[in-house]
């Protein structure tokens, strides 16, 4: 046993686990949200608009992290701004500043020559090179995300459920958008050391849905989706070791597997 | 008439003036880029006389550049194709670079294995007079092509052939016979030169021999790609390297494990990088072992202002020698 349980003496592989299992609260909790509010691929927009952010600071010499939360958190905000002023679709929307920061990210790695090998990083995750500071920002951050979540509890479960009933009560549903979209855009800058930009999506989306499967109340659901994650991201990262596959591969196909268990197991309850 | 020449006509025509300028500048464009490649020829090529001729030689990396330049002397002109500080397994020519192949006499390339593009290229230029010349085959194949000792998960072969010194004598020799043979006349200057970087070169081979005879240490760990393949094999030192045959490849989370293993097992203090790569992944190893992070070079990197210097890949070599002595612990 003593071989098996000695990955966790590296200090790499702490990091990993930290920064993991707080992107993993935020994500589970967020999902849920989006989710329900037919926003999902929300992440994955603002994913590719990260991939931007992270070209910026590594052709600029900044701390790519920081670049790409920065870029990030204007995109999503012009995003939210964009589809209230247009009235397009949101997956419009999406689909227009994905490929906007898709295609600022390629030019800006094409300018310069020397940063391919550390974009792959962060397009598929690297959890060998997480630094302590990303361990501190994404503890903070996700701290920070459920506090949010706690305070504007009545809000967001409002505008989720019923607009309507929230702009009578006087909640503003454009706000809590841009809210939960900038949320969302910080949530996934932390995921991507972790599983990568274009795997982050699935942190947000899987346990969300596995845990709305077997939920009987919106409690549940956000308790189910967090315990989910946390399991997922542990056990992925593990494996990843274990087995000798990529990190985010093993997280992302363990949440899908589990996912597919429990759409089988509770459509067999159900008849 | 008075329609004719209305505001339809002045649209139409600001139409047409508009699209005339934007190809006029598509052309030129297109053209100057023609124009640029070709120099204007000295005026001695336009009588063609013994004394003045020079080889026109286009090398891709600077190993190859400076043993052609110790070979040709002022007999030479070489140019190198890859720019210096740029990652040569990730470089792939432009068309502009085409044009200025077709210009020179020889084309010095290491292999398919460091340039996989060569045989695209190949049939792109058509100037008859160009030789091609391929310096992987002074190897031996069956005796000295290695395959990556010490990095993981790889079958591919090093191309990182100019480490081993007594193969660049090999590549004197090819270069004395191919110029040799372009130039017949200056034959017995080529073969001069050549000698006088022989010399060179297995001066620093019993250098490298002698200094790295007795160390306390003979595992050295490369926190990139497994370069240094050749240079280990000749030594008699074991290369454990993060990376395979590129820097691209990323090595598994167990890879990183084991290595970490090995290098507190063997009390190895030292983890070396190329100086141009990324050293995020070495950083993290470093840290992981306390160990230190040191550059050694492969002897293609260089800063782009030290460009004309002579001798600069055997400089590169002998603060190599000094940095391994010291990682190695050697008396």
């Amino acid at each position: 046993m003593e071989t098996v349980w000695s990955i966790f003496h590296y200090g790499f592989f702490q990091r990993a686990l930290l920064a993991g299992l707080s992107v993993g609260i935020s994500c589970a909790l967020l999902g849920v949200f989006l989710i329900l509010r037919k926003a999902a691929m929300i992440g994955h927009g603002l994913a590719h608009v990260s991939f931007a952010g992270v070209a910026i600071g590594l052709s600029l010499g900044w701390l790519p992290l920081l670049s790409a939360l920065f870029f990030t958190v204007i995109t999503a905000g012009v995003l939210v701004k964009i589809r209230q002023k247009t009235g397009l679709y949101s997956d419009t929307v999406i689909a227009l500043v994905s490929s906007f920061g898709f295609a600022l990210g390629i030019l800006l790695v094409s300018l310069s020559q020397r940063i391919n090998v550390e974009l792959f990083s962060y397009l598929f995750g690297d959890i060998l090179t997480i630094s302590s500071l990303e361990v501190i920002v994404s503890i903070l951050l996700a701290l920070s995300l459920v506090i949010i979540i706690i305070v504007y509890f009545r809000e967001f479960l409002y505008t989720t459920f019923d607009p309507e009933a929230a702009q009578v009560a006087g909640i503003s549903g454009d706000k809590v958008e841009l809210l939960l979209t900038v949320l969302s855009g910080i949530t996934v800058v932390l995921g991507m050391k972790v599983v990568g930009i274009l795997l982050v999506v699935s942190l947000m989306v899987i346990p969300a849905a596995s845990a709305l499967r077997i939920a009987r109340t919106f409690r549940q659901a956000l308790l189910g989706a967090v315990v989910f994650s946390l399991g997922e991201i542990f056990i992925g990262l593990c494996l990843s070791f274990w087995l000798d596959i990529p990190a985010a591969a093993a997280i992302v196909l363990l949440s899908f597997g589990l996912y597919i268990l429990i759409v089988l197991l509770t459509k067999r309850s159900a008849q | 008439m008075k329609n004719f020449f209305g505001p339809g006509f002045r649209r139409s025509a600001g139409f047409f003036l508009g699209l005339g300028i934007f190809l006029l500048v598509i052309t030129c464009s297109l053209a100057k880029t023609t124009w640029t490649t070709f120099p204007p020829s000295p005026p001695g090529n336009y009588f063609p006389c013994h004394s003045a001729k020079k080889l026109k030689i286009v090398a891709t990396i600077l190993p190859l550049q400076e043993f052609a330049q110790a070979v040709c002397q002022e007999k030479g002109e070489i140019d190198l194709l890859i720019p210096p500080g740029v990652d040569i397994h990730s470089w792939s020519p432009r068309p502009s670079h085409l044009q200025d192949l077709a210009q020179a006499d020889c084309f010095l390339f290491v292999g398919k294995d460091l340039e996989p593009w060569i045989s695209e290229i190949r049939n792109s230029v058509t100037a008859s007079s160009l030789r091609w010349v391929e310096v992987a085959q002074v190897l031996n194949v069956q005796k000295d092509r290695i395959s990556l000792p010490g990095a993981y998960h790889s079958h591919h072969h090093d191309p990182h052939l100019w480490l081993d010194f007594e193969i660049d004598v090999k590549i004197i020799d090819l270069l004395v016979d191919v110029f040799s043979e372009v130039l017949p006349e200056e034959a017995a200057y080529f073969r001069q030169n050549g000698q006088r970087y022989q010399d060179e070169l297995e001066k620093l081979d019993k250098l490298y021999a002698a200094s790295l005879a007795n160390c306390r240490q003979r595992i050295f760990v490369v926190g990139g790609h497994a370069a240094f393949g050749y240079l280990a094999h000749r030594y008699g030192l074991q290369q454990i390297a993060l990376s395979g045959v590129t820097p691209n490849a990323h090595p598994s989370t167990r890879t990183f494990v084991e290595i970490i293993k090995l290098m507190k097992n063997n009390n190895i203090k030292t983890v070396f990088v190329d100086p141009f790569s990324p050293i995020r992944l070495a950083k993290a190893l470093a840290a992981e072992t306390g160990a230190t992070i040191v550059t050694l070079n492969p002897g293609v990197l260089f800063p782009p202002e030290k460009k004309d210097q002579p001798g600069i890949f055997l400089s590169i070599m002998r603060e190599n020698l000094e940095k391994l002595k010291n990682a190695l612990g050697c008396q």
